[in-house]
């Protein structure tokens, strides 16, 4: 397939993620045909589509929301079958869900270790306790660290505006990250300053080494945010270039069918 | 650009704040408001006396503990009507294992118990361990058939009562040793605290700490707050729904054998509203029936409050029908005013 | 009106010569009797008698009867025992209602029903053998009168104003009381359903409430349970003098061992015996239907540790089995 040929010519090391033709059906639905993508370190993927192309379904399989019914995942070119969202966790895999998956009711801090508590010993070291203290103190940091502060991470995530839930489950998958970082539509309901902010994140997320995934509709910003913009179709990755190389026109064409296929190769 | 703040920094409520907003605070007021009211008004302040509060406690420790056990079930937003059931289910099976060990039938029928000791492990052991294999099938059919808990566990109720009766043919198991009762099930320590509600407050202490320090406690809040959301972070949601369902079940067989020392028999035509009981303190108490808010003791708080009511009322020689119309009316006086005072406080 | 009493029934063997008519030609009588349920010892004491007065007539009983007091689990055994085309039917009906088109259909057939312990709303029945609730009410009352010397507060722990049968036991208590013992004061009667552990929360309170309370009637088991418990937590036991229903062996030995004053003894076993005797004697031609009374109640005894060992007394004790 074409854009696996691209990569191949690539001249440094091999992605840090790769999806090889993924397929995922829900039903009769196909919602992903032959989906792929690959991103490597320090590098961020814009991952753009219409609405229904496929493209949260395919993040949910990378990070192991979601068992592919076919294709292959790779991981700096290993062959890896993610069984968990926990497995992808452990291959320093993190997510910005399109829907957030924060739990309304605990709190700032409770919600960015959620799953990976820090844990201490009480009594002598016979019972075990949560760590609350590192928690509220490292989930402040990370919180600053992404140029965001809420008063208290002891607030419930319900009290929290739209934004400020949004910036959490950024600065979550910012502090967890060690290999990549999945954001899905991450700035939908940020207001203009606010994205400003998390667009700064992933490119430093980038610069750190990590590999970053943006889904976007913002194709402006992507093109100039992005290394690189992957575009999905009805399920099926159509073209995957260097975002130097696509315009806005190329890239809505290519979004929406017609012959821009052609013109982008 | 480090520092810009998406809100201003709300001034977090202080210790205070956090208290006068805490359900189970405003529930500690009116209990204290109802056991002086009652005092005041019972001739020579009959309901004062230690030997009063201290049966409330007695009478009130099987609901507790039931309550504390529901608070955990509540607080995952899973619900399960059929603790009463498994009561009477598990308090059947231990009288029964507790009988058989603790003699021949002909000694026990001349309430002679020579194994007594084995008979009274053995008893306990088998009401925990009926009791948690209730839990286990309610969490099994929940986890696994995908069935709403209400249906379930309104479902197992059913069983649960049946299941007893036909073990029993609907009477009460006999020769249960009435030295549980009268060295156990009602005694006090120091004349002060009965017996079962020590073992209540031991097991309510340890969820009180499991709730609010361990992951366990955390994982059960969050699957109540938003599944999808504990999910995504990893946790294993069916396997925890099912643990807590044991668990539930286990305490529920506890409570089975504190209410055998407590009556030196079963009730097998009992326990048809403690699942309502319990719940409607839990509720009180300040935990969400929606899930992902909990408090245990505001649970244990609110359980004392129907049995003050009922009490107090007993004592100033309501008659028993107003009772009924009396307790309804304050048990809902209280949550609505708890209501008004957290809205007004935000 | 004549009534068949239980002395009808000592006579029995010799009434049994005097057979001839309708049923005895082709071979013995045969009787199905259909309990209310079976596996409790009331229901066991009253096959007891039943089977007792059928071994002394010579006549042939099948006892049958579900595990439950459930009229969806009674009817299939009532008409399996009527598909065996007996000569008569005794029945202690689940349901007031539901039976009397059932009874009076077996009744049209020729066949003689009797019911036993529960009652029919409408007398289609040839007479209805129970306890008299009143009258036991009554005779809780003068025990307990004489279990507290006749003097004090006394409190009646009932189930549910709404069962009249539960309700006459409180009732009874209360009439006699009232006309006949001055020095008791009755506090109001409380209503704890089944539930044990309300009633020990009423009962508890009450204790608080009135440091004269001398006695507590209880009208069915799980009240005297609940009530029970809360006296002997209150360090009053002995002291409170408890009167509870039923003889079921374990209530039996709590009446010995001083946990219940007295037991109203209710007569399981003489509606089993008498009622088969009454079929018996119908089918003999010995009895006239027309001329019984509606209802027969059987008498009653009123069991304390004093008077347990009587022959009378022992004979009512409800029992796990016959032998
Ligand atoms: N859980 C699901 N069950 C059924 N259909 C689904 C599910 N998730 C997604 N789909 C369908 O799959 C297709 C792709 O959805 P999605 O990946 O959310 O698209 P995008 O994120 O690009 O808007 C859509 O047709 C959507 O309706
Ligand atoms: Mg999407």
């Amino acid at each position: 397939m074409r854009q696996i040929e691209r990569l191949a010519e690539m001249p440094e090391a091999g992605p840090a993620i790769e999806a090889v033709g993924i397929e995922k059906r829900f039903g009769h639905i196909r919602a992903l045909d032959g989906a792929s993508l690959a991103v490597r370190s320090g590098e961020v993927l814009a991952l753009i589509g219409d609405n229904g192309a496929g493209k949260s379904t395919l993040t949910k399989i990378i990070c192991g929301a979601l068992a592919p019914d076919g294709g292959e995942l790779r991981f700096w070119g290993r062959p890896t079958a993610v069984a968990s969202i926990r497995h992808a966790q452990d291959l320093g895999v993190e997510t910005v869900y399109q829907d957030l998956a924060l739990a309304p009711d605990l709190s700032v801090a409770e919600n960015m270790f959620l799953g990976r508590e820090p844990l201490m010993r009480r009594l002598g070291g016979l019972v075990p306790a949560l760590d609350r203290r590192a928690m509220r103190a490292r989930a402040a940091e990370a919180l600053a660290g992404v140029g965001i502060s809420l008063g208290s991470v002891d607030r419930t995530v319900r009290e929290l505006s739209g934004g400020q839930r949004q910036a959490i489950a950024v600065a979550r998958a910012v502090m967890w990250a060690r290999s990549a970082i999945l954001m899905d539509e991450p700035t939908a309901a940020l207001g203009t300053r606010q994205t400003a902010i998390v667009y700064d994140t992933i490119r430093s997320a980038a610069d750190r080494g990590l590999a970053v995934v943006v889904i976007s509709h913002d194709i402006p910003k992507m093109l100039s945010l992005a290394d690189r913009i992957a575009i999905l179709r009805q399920g099926r990755t159509v073209a995957q270039e260097r975002a130097a190389d696509l315009t806005l026109a190329q890239v809505v064409t290519l979004m929406l069918g017609g012959n821009g296929r052609e013109e982008a190769a | 650009m480090n520092g810009l703040t998406l809100d201003p920094p709300a001034a977090g409520p202080g210790p205070l704040g956090r208290a006068l907003r805490s359900t189970p605070v405003a529930m500690a007021l009116v209990v204290a408001v109802l056991i002086l009211g009652f005092g005041a008004l019972s001739p020579n302040w009959a309901f004062l006396r230690t030997s009063n509060l201290s049966t409330i406690t007695l009478n009130v420790s099987v609901t507790m503990l039931l309550a504390v056990g529901i608070t955990m079930i509540l607080a995952a937003g899973e619900l399960d009507l059929s603790i009463g059931a498994n009561v009477v289910l598990s308090s059947v099976v231990g009288a029964k294992v507790l009988v058989a060990l603790s003699g021949t039938p002909d000694e026990v029928r001349a309430a002679q118990y020579p194994d007594l000791a084995l008979g009274v492990a053995a008893g306990i052991g088998a009401a925990v361990a009926t009791g948690a294999a209730f839990g286990a099938v309610n969490g099994l059919l929940v986890t696994r058939l995908r069935v709403n808990s209400f249906i379930v566990t309104l479902g197992t109720m059913g069983i649960g009562t049946g299941t007893a009766l036909v073990l029993t043919n609907g009477s009460n198991v006999p020769y249960v040793p009435r030295l549980l009762q009268t060295e156990f099930g009602v005694v006090r320590l120091f004349g002060v605290i009965p017996y079962p509600m020590i073992v209540v407050l031991a097991i309510s202490g340890v969820m009180l700490y499991v709730l609010r320090h361990t992951r366990f406690g955390l994982y059960t809040l969050a699957i109540g707050s938003s599944r999808e959301a504990a999910e995504r972070a990893g946790i294993r949601t069916l396997p925890h729904v099912f643990r807590l369902f044991v668990l539930m079940g286990a305490l529920a067989g506890v409570a089975a054998f504190l209410d055998l020392t407590r009556f030196a028999t079963t009730n097998v035509g009992g326990h048809q509203t403690t699942a309502l009981a319990a719940i409607a303190a839990v509720v009180i108490g300040g935990t969400s029936l929606f899930g992902g808010r909990a408090t245990i003791a505001g649970s244990m708080v609110a359980s004392l409050i129907p049995v003050i009511l009922a009490t107090g009322l007993v004592i100033l020689g309501v008659q028993a029908f107003w009772q009924l119309i009396a307790v309804g009316m304050i048990l809902i006086a209280a949550v609505a005013i708890d209501q008004r005072r957290r809205e007004r406080l935000k | 009106m004549r009534k068949i009493t239980q002395t009808l029934a000592i006579g029995a063997a010799a009434l049994a010569l005097a057979a001839g008519t309708a049923a005895a030609e082709d071979g013995p009588i045969r009787i199905e009797f259909v309990a209310g349920m079976v596996g409790i010892p009331f229901y066991t004491t009253m096959e007891c008698g039943a089977r007792d007065a059928a071994a002394e007539l010579g006549v042939e009983l099948n006892w049958s009867g579900a595990p439950q007091w459930d009229l969806a689990l009674q009817l299939p055994l009532l008409q399996a025992a009527v598909e065996r085309d007996p000569h008569g039917v005794i029945l202690a009906p689940t349901d007031p209602v539901a039976l009397i088109t059932e009874v009076q259909a077996i009744m049209d057939r020729g066949i003689p029903v009797v019911t036993v312990d529960g009652s029919l709303a409408e007398p289609v029945d040839v007479q209805n053998m129970r306890t008299n609730n009143r009258v036991a009410g009554g005779l809780a009352a003068r025990a307990m009168a004489e279990a507290i010397g006749g003097e004090g507060t006394v409190l009646i722990v009932a189930l549910n104003p709404a069962v009249t049968g539960n309700q006459d036991r409180a009732d009874g208590f209360i009439e006699v009381i009232e006309a006949e013992f001055p020095g008791i004061r009755l506090l109001p009667t409380e209503y704890p359903g089944s539930d044990q552990n309300r009633a020990a929360e009423i009962v508890s309170a009450a204790i608080q409430a009135n440091p004269d309370l001398r006695g507590i009637y209880t009208t069915h088991s799980n009240a005297a349970v609940g009530t029970s418990s809360a006296v002997i937590g209150a360090g009053k036991g002995g002291e409170i003098k408890i009167i509870a229903y039923d003889a079921d062996p374990q209530q039996v030995r709590d009446l010995k061992d001083g946990v219940y004053d007295a037991l109203v003894v209710q007569s399981p076993y003489l509606e089993g015996y008498d009622s088969v005797t009454l079929v018996t004697r119908i089918l003999r031609g010995e009895v006239d239907p027309a001329t019984l009374d509606d209802v027969y109640y059987p008498p009653m005894v009123i069991a304390t540790r004093d008077n347990i060992d009587d022959p009378e007394v022992a004979a009512a004790l409800y029992r796990d089995s016959c032998d």
